[in-house]
């Protein structure tokens, strides 16, 4: 992403106030001009109205002068991750996904989150050997979210020369689940570590837990399913 | 196999990433300090500490932005030099070698009202379960703009989807807070639970009309706040037709 600089040249600031001088002149002559005409005698009239003819508004404006720069701006955030999900009842599992944020300012950043994976068996499959409660293409997990995330900026001293920026940042977000054939409604908060090694490239940690209401395995309840990622993530 | 589709996807988003910041790299800009000083902060944030000063008359290289801070390199003691990130409203404290001044688009009111594209999020109630909604925008003019817009609620007995195409009329452009109205025409997808096994595994779709109204207020550098309600016609193969209406309040980010 770019943004833009504009430079204007300072000299051609100059011309507005002109044009008012100018204007508040005229004024100020038909004015006189007014005055002159209500007493004085007709030839008088004449001379006063011919001082009174410079134009009101002079239309030389000189143009001012802009120039555009481009300067790469560094907005926006993609996130590739990696990690361990603990779906509850359904064991831990490797998860892959990305993520996509838009830095609003220093403090804020909004992100998207997709994430995919497959969940095991519960403790009573592997236990009684038989009866599974989800077909394979049940077991698909995935999710998405938006979050709102707040960051704590900071640094991480290496060493006395070497010196990187961090952040320390808090996620709040809603998005959806889908599994066991059906999307629920989730809620998912948690917090990550952010190490910037260049200006553009970055390594971060993160723990979230992603809840939602499920009644996969009888009862209707709410599940917890906690998720530790790392990923590397490119400013651009 | 999901895995090998997800790392050939992975590489190629990476790639992409690569690309798009490889792409047309930005100009060079050198600008002279005019103010007494500058102060040259470690990061692009308030909080990091201020490790240099330029003074006036100094000569100070743009680099690249991040929010609202601009990283800079600067002459140091003997041949080194610096590299740290100044304010924004530095930039007005600063001047091209010519004596041009310079201005940066930052969010702004001002800039809101040349703004190209618009990027919301809202979170309400659709007929009383919780729904989500993605918006894209696209400012047409002062006053017009076209959304498309994705909603998903998920309720205890189904799962609906609504898109939809709307042209949006916002009333006062030039006020920070001003209503808005909106017309437009979609499609509702509703999918029954996967445990309501009577109802089977159907998808329904049908088109619909929307109305909407609401808010939209400029808060802070490229955000706006907005809060709408929304009356959906469900054109269905039945003999009536639906209505439903949504409340939402979201937030917005500006191009």
């Amino acid at each position: 992403m770019h943004r833009i600089i504009s430079a204007f040249s300072k000299t051609n600031t100059l011309t507005a106030p002109r044009v008012m001088v100018s204007a508040s002149l005229t004024l100020t002559a038909l004015l006189v001009a007014m005055a002159l005409s209500l007493s004085v005698v007709s030839n008088a009239q004449a001379q006063a109205s011919s001082n009174a003819q410079s134009p009101d508004i002079d239309p030389n404006i000189e143009r001012r002068d802009i120039k555009e720069f481009d300067i790469d701006s560094e907005n926006i955030e993609v996130t590739a991750f990696a990690g361990v999900i603990s779906i509850e009842d359904f064991e831990s599992n490797v998860i892959y996904g990305a993520r996509i944020a838009y830095h609003v300012n220093e403090n804020l950043f909004i992100e998207g989150t997709y994430g995919a994976t497959t969940a095991g068996e519960t403790s009573f499959e592997v236990l009684s050997g038989g009866a599974p409660f989800l077909t394979e293409a049940q077991r698909d997990y995935s999710y998405y979210d938006v979050s709102l995330g707040y960051n704590f900026n900071g640094e991480l001293f290496v060493t006395d020369n070497l010196v990187l920026n961090t952040d320390l940042y808090l996620t709040l977000g809603a998005g959806s689940t889908e599994f066991g054939g059906d999307e629920r409604f989730t809620l998912s908060a948690g917090a990550g570590y952010r190490l910037l090694l260049t200006d553009f490239f970055a390594v971060r940690l993160d723990v979230r837990d992603h809840i939602f209401n499920s009644d996969i395995i009888g009862a209707e309840k709410n599940v917890q399913n906690l998720t530790y990622t790392i990923s590397t993530s490119f400013f651009f | 196999m999901g895995s090998c589709v997800f790392a050939r996807w992975r590489a190629s988003l990476i790639f992409i990433i690569f690309a798009l910041h490889m792409q047309g790299h930005a100009d060079e800009l050198n600008v002279v300090v005019t103010s007494p000083f500058i102060d040259v902060h470690t990061g692009p944030a308030s909080e990091y500490p201020v490790f240099h000063v330029v003074s006036k008359g100094e000569n100070v290289e743009i680099l690249m932005s991040r929010t609202g801070w601009y990283k800079v390199r600067i002459d140091g003691r003997g041949e080194k030099t610096l590299e740290g990130w100044i304010r924004q409203e530095s930039l007005l404290e600063t001047a091209l070698p010519d004596g041009s001044g310079l201005m940066a688009s930052s969010g702004t009111f001002d800039d809101y009202q040349t703004r190209d594209w618009e990027i919301s999020i809202a979170g309400g109630v659709l007929d009383n379960i919780s729904a989500m909604t993605l918006v894209g925008t696209w400012v047409w003019t002062r006053n017009l703009s076209v959304d498309a817009s994705y909603t998903q609620a998920l309720g205890d007995f189904s799962d609906n989807k609504i898109w939809s195409i709307r042209m949006r009329h916002t009333l006062f452009p030039g006020w920070k807070i001003s209503p808005y109205l909106a017309i437009g025409t979609g499609e509702i997808r509703t999918q029954p639970r996967a445990n309501l096994v009577q109802s089977g595994n159907e998808i329904r779709k049908s088109s619909h009309y929307e109305v909407a109204a609401g808010v939209r207020y400029y808060l802070t550098r490229s955000v706006l706040l907005r809060a709408e309600y929304r009356s959906l016609l469900a054109l269905t193969d039945r003999d009536e037709q639906e209505r439903l209406d949504q409340w939402m309040l979201g937030a917005s980010v500006f191009f």
